[in-house]
């Protein structure tokens, strides 16, 4: 390799540098796009389910986060230059079922969806919250 | 308070058609974005459903969510009756 032909293997290295910072950047785009389709009405109620005369259509809560973040540093030690860059993202998307839409020829009616396991748990939380309490009130008081 | 009802977007279905209702189904959108960045967060929930029957007035049902709505109950007559608790015990 020549001295000439050096800066163009360079500047090529670099393009392709670019062009993975641009598919990766496309990458972000399109997933944060998606990411936004969660704040669609679709994404909350169900595709209506015929069955006869009735009509089901089941509505859940949908909860969707995302982040995504990009750093790039240089530095010269001596003689020596250097530098680099990094990225990344992560995101959860969770769903609950909250009601089911009932409509029949009599009506339209809504039929809420309760999750047994939820309140189970917050009973607990409730009761443990006094349980700790009435622990600590009747503990007698230290250095007496 | 009118902070957070700006934040909130109501977004509409399109009508479904049942015999001689249309019904259109009603979501409430909270959505939070960092300008400029890939950073944010949706919380999509069911608000409502419109009823419109035809040669009748329209009639909107809320949608709502019964296990949430348990929840705080509950965390709150925890609270609640862990402080009564404490202010019953304290007197004696």
């Amino acid at each position: 390799m020549t001295d000439e032909e050096k800066p163009v293997v360079e500047e090529e290295a670099q393009e392709e540098v670019v062009a993975e910072d641009l598919s990766s950047l496309d990458v972000i785009q399109s997933t944060f796009d998606q990411f936004l389709t969660t704040a669609n009405v679709n994404a909350v109620y169900a595709k209506p389910v015929r069955q006869g005369d009735t009509m089901v259509i089941t509505a859940a809560e949908v909860f969707a986060g995302f982040g995504f973040g990009i750093g790039e540093g240089s530095g010269q030690d001596g003689d020596q230059k250097g530098g680099g860059s990094g990225g990344g993202g992560g995101g959860q998307t969770f769903s609950r079922p909250v009601a089911v839409v009932v409509c029949t020829p009599n009506g339209v009616s809504v039929q809420p969806v309760m999750d047994r396991t939820k309140l189970w748990m917050a009973a607990l939380t409730a009761a443990g919250f006094m349980l700790v309490t009435l622990s600590k009130m009747r503990r007698p008081p230290r250095g007496r | 308070m009118t902070l957070l009802s700006s934040l909130f977007e109501m977004h509409e279905g399109k009508p479904i058609r049942v015999g001689e209702q249309t019904i259109t189904v009603i979501s409430r959108v909270l959505r939070l974005q960092v300008p400029g960045m890939p950073i944010g967060l949706v919380w999509n929930r069911p608000a409502a459903v419109r009823v419109e029957t035809d040669g009748a007035s329209d009639v909107t049902l809320p949608v709502i969510d019964e296990t949430r709505r348990m929840q705080i109950m509950l965390l709150g007559l925890g609270i609640a009756g862990s402080i009564v608790l404490s202010a019953l015990l304290r007197r004696r």
